[in-house]
């Protein structure tokens, strides 16, 4: 059950609808019973595996509860900790594993006993990977974590904490919520607010403009280059890399927003997962505004007991290196991911090491940084090296990415920005200046957010007719020009046949 | 509490906006084929005693208007494009909401195929004109479950649609809005009841196909005929089976032994349209399967005789609405004059078969006798009733030959022709001066009739009585 499909459209209102009328003591058992649901509609029977990690994770935190207020001295407590916290971690990432990486690893050994000339048979695996078992295993580790470190006691009502790992609106794409966040906003029954309910339809009408309007208008053409790389090369996967940044960034922060908009009609506040990114203008701050859940879950539980930049430099950039690798891998299970993050981590480690040469040269040349010449250079730079790296991401394999990079150096054809090659590309002219329009508007919608304006705040602030009349024009826009529905295809209504 | 008042009205007509503003959408982004097609059969000074069901091979091959002209039949040909039975059963339940014609004749075709339907493209073709009720919610139900389409061997086109396209269709014409043109904010409704004339030429050869296979039970197509027949044994309607001609394949004999079979089993009415030599395999067929302007109007004349003299359908002739039926047909006329025009480029064979619509009076001018040695070329000839004798006697004596073949609006019924244009009959001349000269002085023929450049072997001069157009093809 996708965000943009019809079951989800009848499914949401019953669900909030429900919540608002059952008793307080029902509402998390029957969000509970929504989210098991929803999760059920991708595949029933990996709810077992949701609820093998809620209940581990579960009582992983009670026990951690105990022994921190048991009477034992603080190196036993530590070890009990130690074991429990590995226990947890073990078993959730055994489980992810299995499911995501054992192909992978398969291939891995494969490819090493081919380089050695060993002959061996490797098994692969006909396993499909249960939807959002990245996402919830790293929510319901974080939790273990929490605990582990004291930020939190531990949840004792199971109801409530299954719908912290299950929670739906998050659960199948993110933002992977905090326990410090979510948990506790679970814990109480919320009650209908009417403001709630117009913030979060806006906040879910915006996301899904920008999922149907941009990301999969734009997934058409970038679909038709990296899937035909022998047929479109040079400035084919230039624009294409462009495109795809603006169809990852629009299909995550899509869902995002639609998940956000939904617990916000709730009660519930949702984290915020994308923060501007192609309005920053460096790779690091880049990061800060993009994929946010899973860049600070990173940076909290895995680059901070790593040590951090806490025990100097070299040791810092080596776990800046192993938190980008860790964070390719677990978006994919193949080495296009993988370079993908260590790209990332290559330019953060560039970055650092180059940054007294930089300051060096702005001093020299007095560059100010702060001018807007600056900035939007800047800005077209940061977008630029996401573009190569997310090159890699599309490819979905090394080798393909480097045949695309490859592409780009030796082919040599900027005129199709001009002759109107790129209209065949998926999509046509029309669709394809759409697009371009509806990315101005992706961009003035960030702007405002980098000044501060709040978009949909100032729309509550005007007249009641006003905020009608602008939020039919942007649903029938939706409607319109958005990609959804089943496909339409002029040649396939040419009937004369029978 | 004011605040209160002036938001609640303020949503209120926010949706009501919403709604109107959609709805104009979906108007204006849905394909207007099946609302021009169906329109007219939704109006309610019009009833029907015979509602024609079945594929495009029925759309194609038979023509209300021409019934109503001849017989005074009141018909409406409700077939639908691709239509398999069962889509084809649940068009006439839809149509039957509306409508209560006294005969049903259904087309065979497909009676062996295991699909509800072909494609979603094809049902919208139909449904799409229908407006949303609890028969096209049970219509759509039960074609979108077509178990069939998820067994592996489906032919390449059979594809599966979803329910809610064919609920609020918006969702699957949305993205049309790139081809938008002047014609999709408007509904022209097309006077043909139905049919479409198809002005192609396509010549087969007729194998005739004998054998004791039968088709089996067990096909939708067989299941869903007998629902069509039992529905309207219920409702008092009279049903006539028919199989219409086409390119003999391994199919055609099993089906029709299987329409002999049901119409024993039912006691209805069958016809094998095929079996009559009503059709000229090497001139009335558009393509392989769907006959042409020549064939259906043959075809249309046979069933239109059948109906009067087998069915006992009556003509209305002489009764009230038959003021309503003569205004349909003075449109449908205009309609086909408009239709029926030269363009230019069009092949030979589509050039004569023209010819044949009534309203058009032509000068062939045939310049090289080689051209006759081409039996498609003397057939279409002898249909705009061209003797070939005379034009060869001509061409031999002269090398050239002027034929002048007038207008007329022949009524098969009546057996009378009533001449249009100036051209009385059909002559012969190979003089530029003489007979000829003076209908050019009379009609609206140009000098260009023939000064004018010599390089072509036939030629045909076409004037449109109705629109006062004339052309000029160079062969």
């Amino acid at each position: 059950m996708s965000f943009n499909s019809l079951e989800f459209l009848i499914f949401l209102p019953i669900v909030i609808l429900g919540y608002f009328i059952v008793p307080k003591k029902i509402k998390n058992i029957w969000l509970l019973a929504a989210s098991y649901y929803f999760y059920m509609c991708w595949n029933p029977g990996y709810i077992v595996l949701i609820l093998l990690s809620t209940i581990v994770t579960y009582f992983c935190g009670i026990i951690l509860e105990n022994i921190k207020r048991s009477d034992r001295d603080d190196s036993k407590k530590k070890v009990l900790k130690n074991w429990t916290l590995a226990v947890s971690f073990v078993i959730n990432l055994g489980i992810l594993g299995y499911f995501k990486y054992t192909n992978f690893l398969m291939s891995i050994f494969q490819s090493i006993f081919s380089a050695l000339h060993i002959e061996l048979v490797v098994p692969t695996f006909d396993i499909l990977l249960p939807v959002g078992i990245s996402f919830y295993t790293l929510q319901a580790l974080g939790y273990t974590m929490d605990v582990y470190r004291d930020d939190i006691y531990a949840e004792k009502n199971f109801i409530s904490y299954a719908l912290f790992v299950s929670f739906f609106p998050q659960l199948v794409a993110g933002p992977i919520e905090r326990s410090k966040n979510l948990l506790k906003q679970l814990a109480v029954g919320h009650k209908f607010q009417f403001d709630n309910l117009k913030e979060g339809l806006m906040i879910m009408l915006w996301g899904y403009f920008v999922k149907l309007v941009i990301a999969d208008r734009a997934a058409l053409f970038v679909d038709t280059v990296f899937n035909n790389l022998d047929s479109y090369g040079g400035w084919y996967i230039i624009v294409g890399s462009a495109l795809f940044m603006f169809q990852v960034y629009c299909d995550f922060h899509g869902y995002s927003l639609i998940a956000k908009g939904a617990a916000k009609i709730l009660g519930i506040e949702l984290m915020e997962n994308f923060d501007y990114p192609f309005l920053r203008t460096s790779v690091v701050d880049f990061w800060r505004g993009w994929h946010i859940s899973m860049s600070t879950w990173f940076r909290d539980y895995l680059y901070i007991p790593l040590g951090g930049s806490r025990k100097g430099k070299i040791r810092k950039y080596i776990n800046l290196m192993i938190i980008f690798l860790v964070s390719g891998l677990w978006h994919g299970a193949s080495f296009g991911y993988v370079l993908w993050g260590g790209i990332y981590g290559a330019y953060q480690v560039i970055g650092e090491v180059l940054m007294p040469i930089r300051k060096k040269i702005r001093e020299l040349l007095c560059i100010d940084v702060k001018a807007v010449g600056y900035q939007i250079l800047a800005m077209i730079v940061t977008f630029m090296l996401s573009m190569v790296a997310g090159l890699f991401f599309r490819a979905r394999s090394g080798r393909m990415g480097i045949v695309a990079l490859r592409s780009v150096w030796e082919d040599y054809n900027p005129w199709i920005l001009f002759d109107g090659s790129l209209y065949k590309c998926g999509i046509d002219q029309k669709n394809f200046t759409l697009l371009m329009l509806a990315i101005l508007i992706l961009f003035i919608a960030d702007f405002c957010k980098k000044q501060g304006i709040v978009i949909r705040k100032v729309l509550m602030q005007q007249h009641v007719f006003v905020r009608c009349l602008a939020l039919i024009v942007a649903l029938v826009f939706i409607l319109v020009f958005g990609v959804w529905g089943p496909a339409y295809d002029a040649s396939a209504f040419i009937y004369f046949q029978f | 509490m004011k605040k209160i008042i002036v938001t609640i009205i303020s949503y209120v007509l926010a949706i009501a906006l919403l709604v109107g503003i959609l709805a104009r959408l979906t108007r204006v982004f849905e394909l207007v084929d099946a609302k021009n097609a169906y329109t007219s059969f939704f109006d309610k000074n019009e009833e029907y005693d015979v509602l024609f069901v079945g594929s495009s091979k029925v759309i194609d091959g038979i023509y209300p208007m021409q019934l109503w002209d001849d017989y005074g039949i009141t018909s409406y040909n409700i077939a639908g494009h691709g239509n398999q039975i069962p889509s084809a059963y649940w068009q006439l339940m839809n149509a039957l909401d509306y409508k209560t014609p006294k005969l049903v004749v259904v087309d065979i075709n497909f009676l062996n195929s295991e699909y509800k339907y072909w494609s979603p493209e094809y049902l919208h073709q139909w449904m799409d004109a229908f407006k949303l009720t609890p028969t096209k919610i049970r219509a759509i139900v039960d074609l979108m479950d077509d178990p069939a389409k998820d067994e592996p061997g489906v032919p390449e086109g059979y594809t599966k649609g979803e329910g809610f396209e064919f609920i609020w269709n918006f969702c699957k014409y949305h993205s049309r809005w790139t081809e938008l043109e002047k014609k999709d904010w408007k509904v022209d409704p097309s006077m043909m009841k139905g049919a479409e004339i198809k002005l192609g030429l396509t010549s087969i050869e007729y194998v005739p196909d004998i054998t004791d296979e039968i088709t089996t039970d067990n096909y939708n197509g067989v299941i869903y005929l007998k629902k069509i027949i039992e529905e309207c044994c219920d409702r008092n309607i009279e049903v006539v089976l028919i199989n219409l001609p086409n390119e003999t394949n391994g199919d055609t004999a099993p089906n029709v032994n299987k329409m002999w079979n049901i119409a024993d089993e039912y006691n209805v009415r069958a016809v094998d349209l095929s079996d009559k030599c009503l059709v000229d395999y090497s001139t009335d067929f558009n393509d392989g399967v769907h006959l042409n302007m020549l064939g259906a109007s043959k075809l249309t004349e046979y069933l239109g005789e059948y109906l009067i003299n087998e069915c006992g359908v009556d003509s209305h002739r002489g009764e009230q609405i038959e003021e309503l039926w003569e205004d349909d047909l003075k449109k449908y006329n205009d309609a086909l004059s408009e239709m029926l025009q030269y363009e230019g480029g069009e092949t030979l064979s589509k050039a004569l078969m023209m010819l044949k619509s009534d309203n058009f009076e032509s000068i062939i001018s045939i310049r090289d006798a080689g051209v006759l040695a081409d039996d498609m070329i003397v057939k279409l000839l002898e249909v705009n009733g061209v003797d070939i004798v005379e034009v060869q006697n001509v061409v031999d004596k002269t090398g050239n030959c002027y034929v002048l073949v007038p207008a007329r609006v022949y009524n098969s019924r009546t057996k009378n022709s009533l001449r249009r244009g100036c051209i009385e009959k059909v002559s012969y001349t190979d003089k530029l001066d003489d007979e000829l000269a003076k209908y050019i002085e009379e009609c609206s023929f140009t000098q260009d009739v023939y000064v004018g450049d010599d390089n072509y072997r036939f030629r045909i001069i076409a004037f449109n009585t109705v629109t006062g157009r004339m052309t000029v093809n160079n062969y």
